[in-house]
């Protein structure tokens, strides 16, 4: 049998099959009358239900169905979805507003998240919850807590949450807006609200985030010089620190500001004489008992007679807290703590500082330091409102952006500003720009890594000789290797349509001739376009593809989705291996001492604890999946088992345990 | 309807999704032939509702989109299936294998079952739900030339499956 034949053979199979479950009366879902007065109960049909139902009133019913869902979502219906059921647990954010029969505090700014893929993020003034969690059988399985303080000194009148509670495999339920989630003796009461920003853990603490070292001080109190990239983080109780010469690993514990790291093992590199003072001052300070003080982004790291360490915060989401994203656009004000805001409050941040906006009672004109998830304006002068506008309002706005410094992210294309503490005390602002936020297509300079040619089983990838430069503003300007060029171009939501080109002429030699040629194909006429996190990839249909990088972006260890394109093996001098650019394999750290492998069959997690070139995995959980067979993957997943050596480098991760080397693509 | 703004209603909602509940109900069927495709389908439009705000005109139509929370969602309810199966040892109270009955070509069927997870979602999405392979991408969040390999590789399988069998 041909090819062909078996594409014929599938044809008629599926035209048969659509033709048999295709009801006669399958027009008539036109005519279904979606909202009845009475709100129809969920269907819930028996799971005998015969394959040929009519599929009008299968999408009545669904459609019936789907509507009693969305009132119960948004609050307000009596309907009782069953304890096992999911609908609006994911997805949505929970206000916690209080236990068991406690008075309810419905201005809480305690609040719960659970994603779609089962991370769990409850966070209140004190604390910082992170797990992943099973939901099943109306019960909540978590696994991989971490439970992290803010630098709180008083939730008196406050609702917080019980790690406790989440440790018990607590059991909940769906009642209108409402969630509650029993265990450990204790019933939470959450209340849905959307005008809530989704919390992260993606925030300044001491345990679970990512340090810089920006500043050393001897016992004498004389600062001393850091150079080179220091940084520190403690996960599950172990601790990875640089002291800009050496890597610092061991047992850390924090129990309230106090953090005992001794016993740490460390590399023995032999430091030059300029860093030696400096690493001497972290390695004396790590030997012991010390005190933290955490205020904003900055952490101070302090053991008498060995001298203070200075951290600042780094943002484990490079791409929610680029400033690129933030500034430059008119962004307007929708809630303050959950509640929307009506009234005109905006605020623009542009690249130079510049700071302009209204606060609700007052235009704004101040100057603003952004960096990366980082907001610290000044200039702002005193509340001092006219008693003619929203005094309480601007007060608020003013607050947190008075915050040295104020936090920012994107999340999901609202800006989101609050202070280290709870995060559902925010502003949330959104921008009417056309442009998405986090698809910067515009303004942003990309360098070209691969090139596709042709399409389906003829489609084949080849690197990129040389820095090839692209961007795509009032004009499309790009580089072949050879040549530069620049182009008229109209910019469409996913198309760009490219004028005549023009550029320099050099005669090209080497290899770049042909790889010249491949970008004047893709890049000629109309194309599409499409940004997935830092990689732009320009397509011409029946051409081929250019896939660019954001430039000085580069793809980092965490957070960025890895994907298998080799395993090779070296017994005795004798290498053996297996390739494949589309191996279906993603290896993701998600930088909270965890990562995640899909193999395109099963998802497996477990614990990888980082370090500057090693990385060791354990705790290897299969998390399910299909039965079907990837046997690059069944190799990776043997082999992501105990400590392996990483580097990155030209955008691929190499990760080498014993004599095999895994290869992966960002 | 470009994009799906929070404020829209259930009733408008339930109009946007109108024309892709066929395609959604025969997806369901098709990847899920053991469950409750009226179940599943549901779960996916609830999942809908809840995620409005995320569907992006760019990436694909209301449909794909749609499609790709079916796909979702059935892939749950299998696994959920397996854990019953696991634990259960009765499968008299289970539903009945698929109606590939009458005209079905059985072989075919079984040897489809026999592919990676990608290649039958590919199979099931371009054949069966009748998908072009521009939509099928959409849904799979890949390219069409991603697309286009995979059904090659499916049809390669199905072709050495097929082979001892088959004219």
């Amino acid at each position: 049998m041909t090819d062909d034949q078996m594409d014929a053979r599938l044809r008629r199979a599926g035209e048969a099959w659509r033709s048999a479950t295709t009801p006669a009366a399958e027009t008539d879902a036109d005519d279904v009358h979606v909202l009845s007065p009475e709100p129809a109960r969920r269907s819930r049909r028996g799971r005998h239900t015969g394959l040929l139902a009519s599929a009008a009133v299968v999408a009545a019913a669904i459609v019936a169905g789907a509507a009693v869902l969305i009132v119960t979502v948004g609050g307000g219906d009596e309907t009782n979805p069953s304890p096992g059921d999911t609908v609006g647990l994911e997805g949505t954010v929970w206000r916690l507003v209080g236990y068991g029969n406690d008075q309810r505090l419905p201005n809480s700014p305690a609040t719960l998240h659970i994603s779609g893929d089962g991370m769990l993020v409850a966070d209140d003034s004190c604390r910082l919850i992170g797990a992943r969690v099973d939901v099943n059988q109306g019960h909540l399985y978590g696994t991989q807590f971490q439970v992290r303080d803010y630098n709180c000194t008083d939730s008196a009148g406050e609702v917080t949450f019980d790690p406790d509670v989440f440790a018990s495999a607590p059991s909940y339920s769906l009642d209108g807006a409402g969630l509650t989630i029993t265990g450990a003796g204790k019933t939470m009461h959450l209340v849905a609200s959307p005008g809530l920003p989704v919390p992260t853990l993606d925030r300044p603490t001491v345990t679970g985030a990512t340090w810089r070292l920006v500043g050393v001080t001897d016992p004498s109190g004389t600062e001393l010089p850091v150079s080179g990239e220091a940084t520190f983080r403690i996960d599950n109780g172990t601790l990875h620190a640089g002291d800009t010469c050496n890597t610092l690993t061991g047992p850390a514990v924090l129990t309230g500001r106090e953090l005992d790291t001794k016993d740490l093992a460390m590399t023995e590199i032999g430091c030059s004489n300029d860093v030696a003072p400096t690493a001497a001052v972290v390695d004396a300070v790590f030997s012991g008992t010390a005190q933290t003080e955490l205020l904003g982004t900055r952490l101070t790291i302090s053991r008498d007679a060995a001298g203070s360490l200075d951290y600042d915060w780094i943002p484990s989401d490079a791409v929610a807290t680029d400033p690129a994203n933030l500034t430059g656009r008119t962004w307007r004000l929708t809630a303050v703590a959950g509640d929307p805001v009506s009234d005109a409050v905006t605020l623009r941040v542009q690249p130079d500082g510049t700071t302009t906006g209204n606060d609700g009672c007052r235009d704004i004109n101040a100057s603003a330091e952004v960096g990366p998830g980082t907001l610290t304006v000044t200039g702002l002068p005193p509340a001092d409102f006219p008693p003619t506008c929203n005094g309480d309002l601007a007060a608020t706005v003013d607050s947190l952006l008075k915050q040295q410094p104020a936090l920012w992210r994107i999340s999901e294309e609202d800006l989101v500003i609050n202070g280290p503490g709870a995060q559902g005390f925010a502003l949330v602002y959104s921008t009417g720009d056309a442009r998405p936020v986090l698809s910067p297509l515009l303004g942003s300079a990309w360098t070209l890594t691969t090139i596709e040619t042709g399409t389906g089983p003829d489609a084949a990838s080849q690197s990129v000789t040389g820095q090839l430069p692209l961007a795509v503003d009032q004009r499309l300007q790009f580089d072949d290797g050879c040549n530069a060029h620049t182009a008229e171009v109209t910019v469409g939501d996913a198309t760009l349509d490219i004028g005549a080109v023009g550029g320099t002429q050099v005669r090209c030699v080497g290899p770049v001739p042909d790889q010249q040629h491949q970008i004047l194909a893709v890049l000629d006429g109309r194309v599409s376009w499409r940004v997935v996190r830092d990689q732009l990839t320009i397509t011409k249909e029946g051409v081929g593809a250019l896939v660019y990088t954001k430039a000085g972006a580069g793809p980092r260890l965490v957070g960025t989705p890895w994907t298998l394109t080799s395993v090779q093996t070296d017994r005795s001098g004798s290498a053996s291996g297996s390739g494949s650019s589309d191996s279906r394999v993603v290896l993701t750290l998600d930088g909270r001492g965890g990562y995640r492998l899909a193999t395109g069959c099963h998802v497996y997690a477990g614990a990888a604890a980082i370090s500057r070139s090693t990385v060791t995995f354990s705790d290897q959980r299969d998390l399910g999946g299909d039965d079907c067979l990837n046997t690059m993957a069944e190799q990776v997943v043997h082999l992501l088992d105990g400590p392996a050596d990483w580097s990155i480098a030209h955008g691929q991760l190499t990760v080498t345990k014993g004599n095999a080397t895994l290869t992966f693509r960002s | 309807m470009e994009t799906v703004a929070a404020t829209v209603d259930a009733a408008e909602f339930a109009d946007w999704t109108r024309p892709s509940l066929l395609p959604m109900t025969r997806l369901a069927k098709r990847l899920a032939p053991h469950a409750d495709a009226d179940d599943i389908v549901q779960e996916a439009l609830a999942r809908a509702w809840a995620k409005r705000h995320q569907f992006a005109a760019d990436r694909g139509t209301p449909t794909t989109w749609l499609l790709a929370i079916v796909a979702d969602r059935a892939r749950s309810s299998r696994r959920s299936r397996i854990r019953r199966l696991r634990v259960v040892d009765d499968t008299a109270d289970l539903p009945d294998a698929p109606a590939r009955d009458a005209g079905v070509d059985v072989d075919l069927e079984r040897a489809i079952e026999s592919l990676t997870g990608r290649q039958q979602l590919a199979v099931q999405l371009h054949y069966f739900v009748g998908l072009t392979v521009d939509e099928t991408a959409a849904v799979m969040a890949c390219s069409p030339g991603t697309v286009k390999s995979t059904l090659y590789d499916a049809r390669t399988r199905l072709r050495a499956r097929l082979g001892d069998t088959d004219d």
